[in-house]
């Protein structure tokens, strides 16, 4: 199951063992019938590091995503978070969980409360898990936060219709951060964006993860962006991994049909401008 | 070869907005040559997906309306149109798909219902549903009579871009304009659909007008590429040209830009600033105010377009012998 004799488990932040999800579907009367959308999914992620989650619609990298996120059970297998698994947690642990693992959607235009200002989005967190002695403590924070996503203090006051794609998701960024997490699922984070603006917003996304050793699940169909931004990929394919590696290794040799497939499909940057 | 099919010169489509007037487009001009395809490129609110609609006249009024130019659709120009010329020619002669095709179809009908009436209503005679089954057959539809009783949203995505591109081409029209064709799909759809326009193209010898922001997709499907920024045309080449050699600093931002294996480790380029708003396009160069390039000339003088080698065009000072001291534009070449 390790990826290197040389790690020891405490060196990964997340470890996913076996995981299943089944979700209902339509099944003849008076009996339910279960589709497996994520089968026996594993994988260790290493502190500070980045792994990718490619796949197409579908193939069950959201839910693998939900689940690490707490906000589904798994049907079956476990994850580990620093060596615990979720389950053996009090309800207490788990809420504290819940500010160590934070996420960014892809869609910035409804994954921001259109009723609440700036300040309301950037302080909402730190209220609930007391961070921040007082409001204008708090404030201090959120301020800080949006320069740390080059953004004005300025836009505290303002709400999120006033600003545009690549700038809602900094605004997103900034709120995953404000409560001091250690571990991003990045669903996406760049694809409803402009290339110009995706530029900016995985520039930002490097910074981060260099100076506050933050860990990603990036979850992404852009194979680009994942070899730009990630040191592993894990490829799924109708909820079943069917390759992982590094990389390099597994961009420059796919080894499944699938891979390979999705490798074809668009032709990466650096083959267009070699050709 | 080398007739051009469509026209367009100096397009120029307007919004009246309460900020004040707002120049979408803003003297847009290019050719289209039969059986050839041309993309354009560029980032949302550029005036791509504004500079097909009014070529077929789709602009949304009352707000929009096309101030002036011209659009010669072999030969004619379709602004002296009436709506009911138009609708003669929309869907027959120039045909159009959408980016999300759930969108484009009605929901309360069959596809076969839909495909059919987009045949009898230019007039298709005989067996029109034999016809539509084999059309579903030809974009890749693996059941193409069961897809005949299905509705649109028994399709997934991909099966209902092809039924979208079959009811684009009932009429064989000579010019398809696929606004983002296949953004909302899956990378494997994407190749698939791209396919399927080539493999159409080839076959029917129509020309396509291709709207789309990922130049990876320019670079599997078109064979001449026009980049587009905040209402205009600033670069126009053949791809592989453009892609070797690209003139315009803004070209060469967007190149940068993108991520890629190779750039692990390297921060990217990011384009400072924004997209200038339509309603108050800086004087001169619209690009200056984000360009590193910028020098006086450009804050002032709006550039005209330069041709800088076979059939590539640039709108930059950079390249303009008159304003450029001959040394900076040799350094940028």
């Amino acid at each position: 199951m390790t990826s290197s004799p040389t790690l020891s488990a405490g060196d990964f932040l997340v470890v996913a063992q076996g995981l299943c999800k089944d979700y209902p579907v339509r099944g003849r009367l008076w009996r339910k019938q279960w589709r497996r959308v994520v089968d026996h999914v594993s994988f260790e992620i290493r502190r500070g590091s980045t792994l990718a989650l490619v796949g197409e619609s579908g193939s069950g990298k959201t839910t693998v995503g939900l689940m690490l996120l707490d906000l589904i059970k798994p049907t079956a297998g476990q994850i580990l978070y620093n060596g615990l698994p979720y389950s053996a947690r009090s309800a207490k642990e788990r809420r504290a969980l819940r500010r160590e693992i934070q996420v960014v959607f892809q869609d910035p235009y409804s994954s921001l409360n259109a009723r609440m200002n700036i300040r309301e989005i950037l302080t909402e967190g730190m209220v609930i898990h007391r961070i921040g002695a007082n409001a204008r403590e708090r404030e201090e924070r959120a301020a800080e936060l949006l320069r740390q996503v080059s953004m004005s203090p300025d836009a505290l006051d303002r709400y999120p219709h006033e600003f545009s794609g690549g700038q809602r998701q900094r605004i997103a960024i900034a709120r995953a951060l404000s409560v001091e997490p250690k571990f991003l699922v990045l669903d996406e984070p760049t694809s409803a964006l402009d290339v110009s603006v995706q530029s900016q917003v995985l520039n930002l996304l490097c910074r981060l993860q260099r100076e506050r050793n933050l860990t990603y699940l990036f979850i992404s169909h852009n194979l680009d962006v994942v070899s730009y931004l990630a040191e592993e990929v894990i490829v799924m394919e109708r909820g079943r991994i069917v390759e992982r590696g590094a990389v390099e290794q597994v961009f420059s040799d796919p080894q499944h049909p699938y891979t390979r497939n999705l490798l074809e499909a668009i032709p990466s940057l650096d083959k267009v401008l070699a050709k | 070869m080398n007739n051009p099919l469509l026209v367009v010169e100096n397009l120029r489509t307007y919004f009246r907005t309460p900020q004040g007037l707002s120049r979408a487009v803003d003297g847009v001009s290019f050719t289209i040559d039969e059986g050839e395809i041309l993309a354009l490129v560029g980032e949302s609110g550029c005036g791509k997906s504004m500079t097909a609609l009014s070529i077929l006249q789709l602009v949304p009024e009352p707000a929009g309306y096309i101030e002036s130019g011209r659009v010669l659709f072999q030969g004619e120009d379709l602004l002296d149109r009436t709506w009911e010329q138009m609708r003669e020619i929309r869907g027959k002669e120039i045909a159009m798909i959408f980016q999300e095709p759930m969108t484009s179809l009605n929901g309360v009908f069959t596809v076969g219902d839909q495909l059919i009436e987009a045949m009898a209503v230019h007039g298709k005679r005989g067996n029109l549903r034999a016809q539509a089954i084999e059309l579903l057959g030809r974009v890749g539809l693996p059941e193409p009579e069961r897809a005949m009783r299905q509705y649109p949203h028994e399709l997934s995505g991909g099966m209902r871009q092809r039924v979208m591109i079959a009811m684009a081409l009932a009429n064989e029209p000579k010019l398809l304009l696929a606004d983002e064709p296949t953004t909302a799909l899956d990378v494997t759809v994407q190749a698939q659909i791209l396919d399927l326009l080539a493999d159409l193209q080839r076959e029917t010898g129509m020309a396509v007008l291709l709207i789309t922001h990922d130049l990876r997709v320019v670079a599997r499907l078109a064979q001449r590429v026009a980049v587009m920024y905040a209402g205009q045309i600033v670069e126009e080449a053949p791809v592989k040209e453009l892609f070797q050699h690209p003139r315009h600093p803004y070209t060469q931002g967007l190149f940068a830009c993108l991520p890629s294996q190779m750039r692990r480790g390297k921060e990217l380029n990011s384009l400072e600033g924004v997209v200038p708003s339509p309603t108050a396009w800086p004087p001169g160069c619209r690009f200056a105010p984000r360009c590193s390039f910028c020098w006086q000339p450009c804050l002032e003088l709006a550039p005209r377009p330069l041709t800088v080698a076979n059939r590539h065009t640039v709108r930059c000072h950079l390249y303009d012998p008159e304003i450029a001291p001959t040394s900076v534009g040799e350094v940028r070449s």
